[in-house]
């Protein structure tokens, strides 16, 4: 059987029909078609399917895409401003803090929601709040040291939308 | 990973309506709160049952034994829209919690009193930062697993549960709660709806978890102690010690805080209520740790969560 849940998915209104067995992650990549999603472990561990429901970074794997009805997605699709980069995907491409890519998506959604919630984390507070995106391939330092360079004063113009 | 069985979903407007639902329901349905831990077992038996009775590894077949009861859901209850579900109210000396509060929310909540500060410690320590954005207190006690970080607090602050069917309401204490691993008392058709701590002045509690990292971690031994300190003598007047991962339960240890009662919170006297605590552990060896290891850890732990406590309850700062 479907059910309809209807939701704001990058700032867009959107309505899918799809079985109580999906998740969001699955409604994203699949439906939505927002492969910038990546499902990694499937069951919560690995960070990699991050996105923001309602602001707030979750696993979108672990989360029913019907329970999202009414609720407000922002995914790593939705973080540029057209052709230009967000700030904390400059930082990111600046310390080299990306390898292989896979977590990505999932390490800036948090770090947006970490900025949006507290414009100048400590690098501590930055590693504490990225604790549950794993990365198998930079070692941190050099996600950790971007995120920090968003910090000093060059917080991006949506970086206050709560 | 995907959940292959289809089941029905249905979004309980009220109490009322989800009661009503797994009063028809019984074992057959499935309680949904923050889904860190259903969503998880439905894949997980998805897993099992594509591999055609295939033996899984360990760790996950571990996992699979989860939800005894449960082995797929045939309608899921969506408790999101149930207000009286969600939120914190903190009176003058209890403190009541719903169970669809979020670990995030408990920890980040400074109206808590010093009373509560092992669940606060709990809350922020259960899981990830991204998965505390989600997972529920009701969840992590009414799973009933033997290391659940607020399981083991609700236990030291001498917490009870109430739960509700369309049969009535009853409260049950968090120590006659669990049963064994993944089981409790309660019935299939109940459903948690209010957890309920005492809170006063003097008292401390704190949380304190060994494990191989410090994120995303099932514990390894978990210890909760919660103490009470007399306005004149400065004596401790009460105590409570619960101790996860080391039984097949969460446990307390209950000659170890009567231990304490009466005498002063010096280090002496709380090393000595640890090495009782140590006593009353019983744990296993499994792929997490030793039993030898585990009991060590114990005394430790137990140690550094009563000086917390203490401190705490003397209105200073535990350390983590």
């Amino acid at each position: 059987m479907k059910h309809k849940v209807s939701l704001t998915v990058n700032g867009k209104a959107v309505e899918v029909s799809l079985s109580a067995n999906r998740t969001l992650a699955e409604m994203l990549r699949e439906d939505l078609r927002l492969t910038g999603v990546k499902q990694g472990c499937g069951e919560g561990e690995c960070g990699a399917c991050t996105v923001l429901l309602d602001g707030k970074p979750v696993s979108s794997c672990l989360v029913l895409a019907l329970e999202c009805d009414g609720s407000k997605v922002d995914t790593i699709e939705g973080l540029a401003r057209g052709n230009e980069l967000h700030p904390l995907q400059q930082a990111f491409v600046k310390h080299g803090a990306i390898q292989c890519g896979f977590c990505t998506p999932g390490m800036l959604m948090t770090a947006k929601a970490l900025l949006d919630n507290e414009p100048r984390p400590s690098a501590e507070r930055v590693r504490e709040a990225l604790s549950g995106n794993l990365c198998r391939c930079t070692g941190y330092q050099k996600i950790v040291d971007a995120v920090v360079d968003c910090t000093g004063g060059e917080k991006s113009e949506d970086g206050g939308d709560k | 990973m995907r959940i292959v069985n289809e089941f029905e979903y249905a979004r309980a407007s009220s109490l009322k309506e989800a009661l009503s639902i797994l009063a028809r329901r019984g074992k057959a349905a499935a309680p949904l709160a923050g889904g860190t831990d259903l969503v998880v077992n439905m894949k997980y038996r998805s897993m099992l049952q594509l591999a055609g009775g295939a033996k899984p590894p360990p760790d996950r077949f571990e996992a699979t034994k989860r939800f005894p009861a449960i082995q797929h859901p045939e309608v899921v209850v969506s408790l999101r829209d149930i207000e009286e579900l969600h939120g914190i109210t903190t009176g003058s000396d209890r403190v009541a919690v719903g169970p669809l509060t979020t670990m995030a929310e408990i920890a980040a909540n400074e109206e808590l009193p010093p009373a509560l500060g092992a669940l606060r410690d709990a809350a922020g320590i259960m899981g990830s930062p991204i998965i505390r954005n989600r997972a529920t207190f009701g969840g992590n006690v009414i799973n009933a697993r033997p290391a659940a970080d607020s399981a083991v607090s609700l236990l030291a602050l001498g917490g009870r549960l109430e739960l509700a069917s369309t049969s009535g309401r009853r409260w049950v204490n968090a120590e006659d709660f669990f049963t064994g691993p993944g089981t409790s008392v309660r019935r299939a058709e109940e459903l948690l709806v209010t957890l309920e701590m005492p809170c006063g002045p003097g008292q401390g509690s704190a949380y304190l978890r060994q494990g191989t990292r410090r994120q995303l971690e099932i514990a390894l031994v978990g210890a909760a102690a919660w103490v009470e300190i007399a306005p004149g003598s400065g004596e401790i007047s009460a105590a409570r010690i619960a101790l996860g991962a080391v039984a097949p339960t969460p446990v307390t240890a209950p000659r170890a805080a009567q231990a304490l009662v009466g005498k002063p919170p010096d280090a002496d006297n709380l090393s000595e209520a640890a090495r009782t605590a140590r006593e009353e552990a019983k744990p296993i060896d499994d792929f997490r740790g030793s039993a030898a290891y585990r009991l060590e850890v114990a005394e430790v732990l137990v140690q550094r969560a009563l000086t917390n406590a203490v401190s705490r309850a003397g209105g200073k700062e535990g350390q983590p």
